[in-house]
């Protein structure tokens, strides 16, 4: 049992140091490597900035507290295919 | 300087450097820096390349010094102390023919303890050496009334440190002259227990200029507040009782104002699309795999810490407190940390206990699956296991995900057999598959139903 715990705390360093990476990038590394995988970056994170202001939009403070769910727009919708109009 | 001056003659480095340091202080104090430049050009004159160098930054300031003040030690007035000439206490207040405008009278400076601008034509003797910027480029300002001077010596370099500019009084006339020429403060520090006038008294009379003044009491003889006499004349103000570091910066942090939504909105308007995109991935990276992470995807968890931002405000002070003197998009990195962070629940099923036999058993060895975070311990193992069977004919991704969860670092790795630029290719490739678009970038594990 032991071992296998030892095991998975081991294991879990590894998204952290995969998030740890992300911020080494440099702006224009990220933003090609972005590119590079066939996302459009200005799309992204214009995405991205929607999403942080809907959860700053006071009118949907009880809404997101009782359900913080699935995030969707009327123009982008992120699924597990990725970005997609 | 005279004497300085005839000193240097480009001797002993040590020696020439504290003459030279002393030439500072003199020529800063009397308000005639040209002269340490000259001090400076005497003792590189060996050196024609800097001597060069610092003629050319003394004509610049000449340009910029107005005319020598022919009285200039008079015209420094210092705050509250006059008795101690170098100490650290001391805040000079700059006669207004240095300092222009943007000085009033009193020696405050307008806009709440921001520095002045340099006015064309001026030099700003001092300021810009006082205080460092702080990241969001406003200082801040703080008013420390302590009689002992050791501990406003401590109390102003542990706000000074915090990007303050501190204004020190000893005694409780000066400290409230100065609180009227200079308030309000971002905060007041007030020890109980000044002469004369109590603490409490002096707290109370600056609460009648300004009711929302923030402050501290000092009152480290006391081991409760329920102990200090007439606590209760002052309703909301926090006292510092145990003298240490963190707990000083604790009641201080109670003191800074909780984020409001426009300034929320404001930050994530002026968040660049690079800083966007970071922040995206590093949600994504930490929610997908993380056992602490209950949520969703990489934006529910985005959306969670504004949300605990917002929620100090307007949520009885629940909520994170975000120090707007780093950015919005630190402050989230750190938040997002946070939330993904292994609960102690899920720890809880980590204790091994030991026998007197030295046998092993774990909580989990009698509990049902479903109980103590064995279940999220299975579904993280399976998800990482995962990770692993993707890279498995990839030797050096393999190499590096093995590193990481040892515990090593970019050197150590690279130190160990990949090169340099190996490791940044074989990481490029390991982000590439696992938070690219074609492997859910959304960190989206629920939505493919494996949660």
């Amino acid at each position: 049992m032991t071992d296998r715990i030892n095991h998975v705390e081991k294991l879990e360093r590894i998204p952290e140091q995969l998030a740890d990476s992300v911020l080494e990038l440099s702006d224009e590394a990220l933003l090609a490597e972005i590119t590079e995988s066939g996302t459009d970056p200005q799309q992204e994170a214009e995405r991205t900035r929607w999403v942080l202001r809907q959860a700053a939009r006071p009118q949907e403070v009880g809404q997101r507290l009782s359900n913080v769910s699935e995030t969707t727009d009327s123009h982008y919708c992120r699924t597990s295919k990725g970005l997609s109009r | 300087m005279d004497q300085t001056d005839s000193e240097l003659q480009g001797g002993d480095p040590v020696s020439d450097a504290l003459l030279l340091f002393d030439a500072l202080r003199l020529a800063i104090k009397d308000n005639q820096q040209l002269l340490f430049f000259d001090a400076l050009r005497q003792t590189i004159k060996g050196n024609p390349q800097l001597a060069k160098k610092v003629l050319e930054i003394r004509d610049e300031l000449a340009a910029l010094i107005p005319p020598a003040d022919p009285t200039p030690r008079q015209t420094m007035r210092t705050v509250v102390d006059n008795s101690t000439p170098d100490s650290m206490e001391i805040n000079p207040i700059m006669p207004k023919d240095v300092h222009g405008p943007s000085f009033d009278e009193s020696g405050c400076s307008a806009g709440e303890g921001a520095l002045p601008p340099l006015q064309a034509g001026r030099w700003p003797l001092l300021s810009p050496m006082v205080s460092p910027t702080p990241m969001n480029g406003r200082n801040k300002s703080a008013l420390v009334i302590e009689y002992d001077k050791s501990l406003s010596r401590m109390f102003t370099a542990f706000l000074k440190s915090d990007h303050y500019l501190v204004r020190t009084a000893y005694e409780s006339e000066d400290a409230l002259r100065l609180y009227r020429d200079c308030g309000p403060f971002e905060v007041v520090l007030v020890d109980y227990r000044m002469p004369k006038k109590n603490g409490i008294d002096i707290a109370l009379d600056i609460l009648k200029q300004d009711p929302t003044q923030p402050m501290i009491i000092v009152a480290s003889e006391y081991r409760s507040e329920d102990e200090v006499p007439r606590r209760n004349e002052l309703m909301n103000i926090p006292f510092l009782l145990e003298m240490s570091n963190s707990r000083f910066r604790t009641v201080l942090e109670k003191l800074q104002p909780w984020a409001t939504r426009e300034e929320v909105d404001r930050a994530i308007t002026a968040l660049t699309t690079a800083q966007l995109s970071r922040l995206q991935r590093y949600g994504d990276a930490r929610v997908r795999f993380s056992r602490g992470a209950d949520y969703r995807t990489g934006d529910d968890l985005l959306q969670e810490a504004v949300r605990l931002t917002l929620e100090g405000k307007e949520g009885g002070g629940s909520g994170r407190r975000w120090n707007k003197r780093v950015t919005l998009e630190k402050y989230l990195y750190g938040a997002i940390r946070s939330l993904t962070r292994r609960r102690k629940s899920d720890l809880e099923w980590a204790t091994v206990n030991r026998d007197a036999e030295g046998r092993e058993s774990s909580p989990l060895d009698n509990v049902a699956s479903g109980e103590l975070g064995a279940e999220k311990r299975l579904l993280t193992e399976e998800k990482i296991n995962r990770i692993l069977r993707i890279f498995k004919d990839d030797p050096e991704a393999m190499w590096v995900l093995q590193g990481w969860s040892e515990g090593m670092k970019r050197n150590q790795i690279t130190k160990e057999g990949l090169s340099e630029n190996q490791y940044r290719a074989t990481v490029k490739r390991i982000r590439m598959k696992l938070l690219g678009p074609t492997n859910g970038g959304g960190g989206g594990e629920k939505h493919d139903g494996q949660d």
